[in-house]
């Protein structure tokens, strides 16, 4: 008999980056890059383990944006367009480095994996990666939850509580249509949590929540059992809070496992490392070098980039089989200890960017692998849930208010509220009041109107994502992020003023609904 | 707590009005990651991340971001327990309308404040901030409520709100002090380590002090997952040089003739011309090149010996 429950949770999220009125447009590359390194290795996980006999439990969020790119079919035309020629490039590398034996096997084992992924999604998938996973959430393994519609930083939206309301029921919409049953739980975006959001949970029939440890901790009155049993709002939604521990255990500079100096190397990519002329079909279209996700490196240690060793498989998979047994070992040992000194099971929830597995930790995929099927033959103390099977099992909690919080640096709003993105809430606001005056001075359009207010809440929304204001923070493609920003509020003041000068323009607004063309069945009045 | 002139710390913020880029090609560039920022926060970006690029934009048209909306109006925002965050924007209609109040004169030689009300003692503190457009505050205590009014000091000390803020709480920073009365808490101490992570028997003071670095500690960490960033390294190394070798191999024939290389099979392109390209490991490479006439009738053989000693 267990002793306690381990509930694995990976946040699949990518902002909506789809432009058609480009040819080839490298922040799409975000979303192809995470096809072949992280959605389709984890879909491969999932198989192996059904078709083994394996039982397990695991929790993920696809974020509206990141569905509505799954099943668009100019993305996934673009993404086989993308895959082909990395097929055609490694068929090069293997040629290339036929007198190097190490490079020569991993071109040939990125080859094969190419291959093997164009195969799948072709075939098994069709292409749509939302099926692909709804098949394992209608197996009973998996357990999808949504997001906010855009991955708006709820928080700092607080001031209109209807454009809070909005990210939610939106996505509660989008998932009911693409998974064919009411989300159970959310990942508010960012962990973000303003006390009261819950409300809104409630009202779209969603039972469940995460938020960082902090916002558990410190709820109000103190949680009995700290993070290791989930709380209730007042309004009855549960949440459930991060595990520290074992999210150091991933996450920590010093003592995360994907710093293991036999994993594969992030930033040494042949897209940087090879002859200019020779990697030129295999990069921006502009000429500039990026990556092309072929890597041939181990991070070796702390050295220098020109100083890294050859990746060697064998011993990446011995280290990630090896990691795997101690995160359970490790877990184990807390849920023994947690068990008796709280008298009850103790859940630990442990949820991490799934982009981090097989994107940045390569090798990521391979150590859920192992860690589920060790967790399902090597032991007893452990067992995997989702949050709402532990709900179903145990619905007698605690009802604590969370404190405000999010997991982002500092655990609060600083990262989305800094010096460099702060001046992007005064357009934001101001075009989610537009939104609802907008929504409640006509609560009844049709025609062209009713296709203009629409397209008014899909622009808001777009401009409300948290990834621009990250990217100003962090200073990755800031180009990028301002463009969405301005875009976004461009085409919202203009479909406002329009409105309410009776003029607009529908060749204009055609053209827009192709670009920005989230969410094909939002109704306006959301915003009411 | 009161909240009193001396403790309030306030930081200067820069007019939130941008300057819209360059108006038909927008250069601006981006570099790999830098620098250490948190794992978590890193990781996350490397989503969007695609190597080291300049991204050029053509504007269709140029867009400005107005730089205010001719609203009377004041936001609150709340950046942590001990920050919170206002923009304002004061139309003209509300300046007459103050300016009538207190005449010309006194209008003339008032300056504007930002009045932040701290509803738990009641009091309030002012700040001056000039031709700022927003505002970090520093406020005296978590979990407490704020509004700010945005107005104008007069030379004599009235006050004249131009705008009111929404009120925004800030969250603990610790463990609340409510105990609900119904559950009795085991040891508190204890679990609030547990959950924290960082082991048995330290005190929760101690706790909540490892809580607070958290982030810190892990953003001051000098490296990461990935031990060198290659531009912190190529901006610690003054002068650097990277070589490698490759062999391009190529040659021509009968389009419908079958070429190998080393023994294997190359494809031809339509007009028979072919390359290939090795990378070149030190040593001696010989490099046999044979085509054969599609009837079988034919063959010749090229076979060049290579040798690359690097020193």
């Amino acid at each position: 008999m267990e002793k306690g429950y381990l509930a694995l949770v990976l946040h699949a999220h990518l902002p909506y980056v789809r432009h058609p009125e480009y040819e080839d447009f490298l922040e799409e590359d975000w979303f192809y890059e995470a096809i072949t390194e992280t959605y389709i290795p984890l879909l491969n996980v999932f198989e192996g383990l059904v078709s083994d006999g394996v039982d397990f439990r695991l929790t993920m969020s696809i974020t509206p944006t990141l569905a509505s790119m799954f099943i668009d079919p100019l993305l996934q035309e673009r993404y086989l367009k993308h895959l082909d020629k990395l097929i055609e490039l490694t068929y090069k590398e293997m040629e290339r480095t036929r007198w190097q034996a190490q490079f020569h096997e991993l071109a040939k084992m990125y080859n094969q994996t190419f291959i093997e992924a164009r195969s799948l999604f072709t075939g098994k998938w069709g292409r749509n990666l939302v099926n692909a996973f709804k098949q394992f959430q209608d197996l009973g393994k998996l357990e999808i939850i949504t997001c906010g519609a855009t991955h708006g930083f709820l928080p700092l939206m607080d001031i209109n509580p209807k454009a809070v309301r909005a990210q939610i029921m939106v996505a509660a919409a989008q998932y009911e249509k693409l998974f064919g049953r009411r989300a159970r739980g959310i990942w508010l975006p960012e962990c973000g949590y303003h006390p009261g959001h819950d409300e809104f949970l409630k009202e779209a029939g969603i039972r469940y929540f995460l938020t960082d440890t902090h916002g558990i901790l410190h709820g109000t009155p103190r949680p009995k059992y700290g993070v290791f049993a989930p709380v209730y709002c007042k309004s009855g939604v549960a949440a459930f809070g991060r595990d520290m521990e074992s999210s150091k255990a991933v996450w920590s500079a010093e003592e995360g496992y994907p710093g293991d100096y036999n994993y594969r190397e992030f930033y040494r990519d042949i897209g940087f490392d090879l002859d200019y002329d020779y990697i030129r079909p295999y990069i921006h279209s502009d000429g500039t070098r990026i990556n092309t996700g072929i890597k041939y490196h181990r991070i070796t240690g702390r050295v220098d980039l020109a100083f890294k060793e050859p990746y060697i498989k064998q011993w990446a998979m011995d280290t990630a089989a090896a990691h795997a047994g101690n995160f359970m070992f490790n877990r184990e040992k807390q849920i023994e200890h947690l068990h008796d000194f709280l008298g009850k099971k103790p859940i630990i929830v442990s949820p991490y960017d799934a982009e981090l597995y097989g994107h940045w930790w390569f090798e990521g995929p391979d150590w859920l692998n192992f860690l589920i099927r060790k967790i399902s033959c090597d032991q007893k103390t452990i067992k995997l849930v989702t949050p709402s099977e532990y709900l179903d099992w145990h619905p007698r909690n605690q009802i604590v208010t969370p404190s405000m919080s999010s997991w982002g640096w500092q655990g609060y709003n600083e990262v989305w509220l800094e010096g460099s993105n702060d001046w992007i809430y005064r357009y934001l606001h101001k075009a989610a009041d537009r939104m609802v005056e907008l929504a409640q001075s006509y609560p009844a359009a049709d025609g062209l109107l009713q296709r203009a207010l629409n397209q008014a809440a899909r622009e808001l929304l777009l401009a409300q994502s948290s990834d621009w204001a990250f990217i100003f923070k962090t200073g990755t493609v800031v180009p990028y992020a301002y463009k969405r920003t301005k875009d976004h509020i461009e085409r919202f003041t203009k479909i406002y003023d329009a409105i309410k000068s009776n003029s607009i323009d529908s060749p204009w607004l055609s053209d827009i609904e192709y670009k920005d063309n989230i969410f094909p069945d939002i109704d306006y009045r959301v915003y009411q | 707590m009161a909240l009193k002139k001396k403790t309030a710390k306030t930081v200067k913020k820069k007019p939130a009005k941008r300057k819209t880029p360059v108006k038909k090609k927008v250069a601006r560039e981006s570099t790999r990651p830098v620098g250490a920022p948190p794992t978590q926060e890193r990781v996350e970006a490397s989503k969007y991340y695609a190597g080291p690029v300049m991204q050029k934009f053509v504007e269709e048209r140029p867009f400005e971001f107005p730089a205010g909306y001719g609203d009377n109006r004041a936001v609150l925002m709340v950046r942590d327990p001990h920050w919170i965050h206002a923009y304002w924007e004061v139309n003209e209609n509300r300046c007459r309308e103050i300016r009538q109040e207190i005449g010309d004169e006194a209008y003339s030689r008032a300056r504007l404040f930002l009045r932040v009300y701290d509803t738990h003692s009641g009091k309030h503190h002012d700040i001056e901030v000039g031709g700022a457009r927003n505002w970090y505050i520093r406020v005296p205590a978590p979990n407490r409520t704020y509004f700010v009014e945005i107005g104008f000091l007069t030379a004599d000390g009235r006050f004249l709100a131009a705008a009111r803020s929404n009120a925004v709480t800030t969250p603990l920073d610790t463990m609340s002090d409510v105990i609900d009365e119904q559950w009795m808490i085991p040891d508190w101490d204890k679990l609030y380590a547990l959950s924290g992570g960082f082991g048995v028997g330290r005190s929760s003071g101690e706790i909540k002090e490892l809580m607070k670095k958290r982030f810190q500690q892990e953003s001051a960490s000098g490296w990461l997952f990935s031990p060198s960033s290659p531009v912190r390294k190529m901006g610690q190394r003054p002068f650097w040089l990277v070589a490698n070798c490759e062999l391009i191999v190529y040659g021509a024939t009968e389009p419908s003739a079958t070429v190998t290389v080393q023994g294997r099979k190359i494809d031809l392109r339509e007009d028979g011309t072919f390359s290939q390209r090795f990378a070149l490991p030190d040593g001696h490479q010989i490099i046999p090149i044979e085509a054969t006439r599609d009837d079988g009738a034919e063959r010749r053989r090229i076979t060049p010996r290579v040798e690359r000693k690097t020193e």
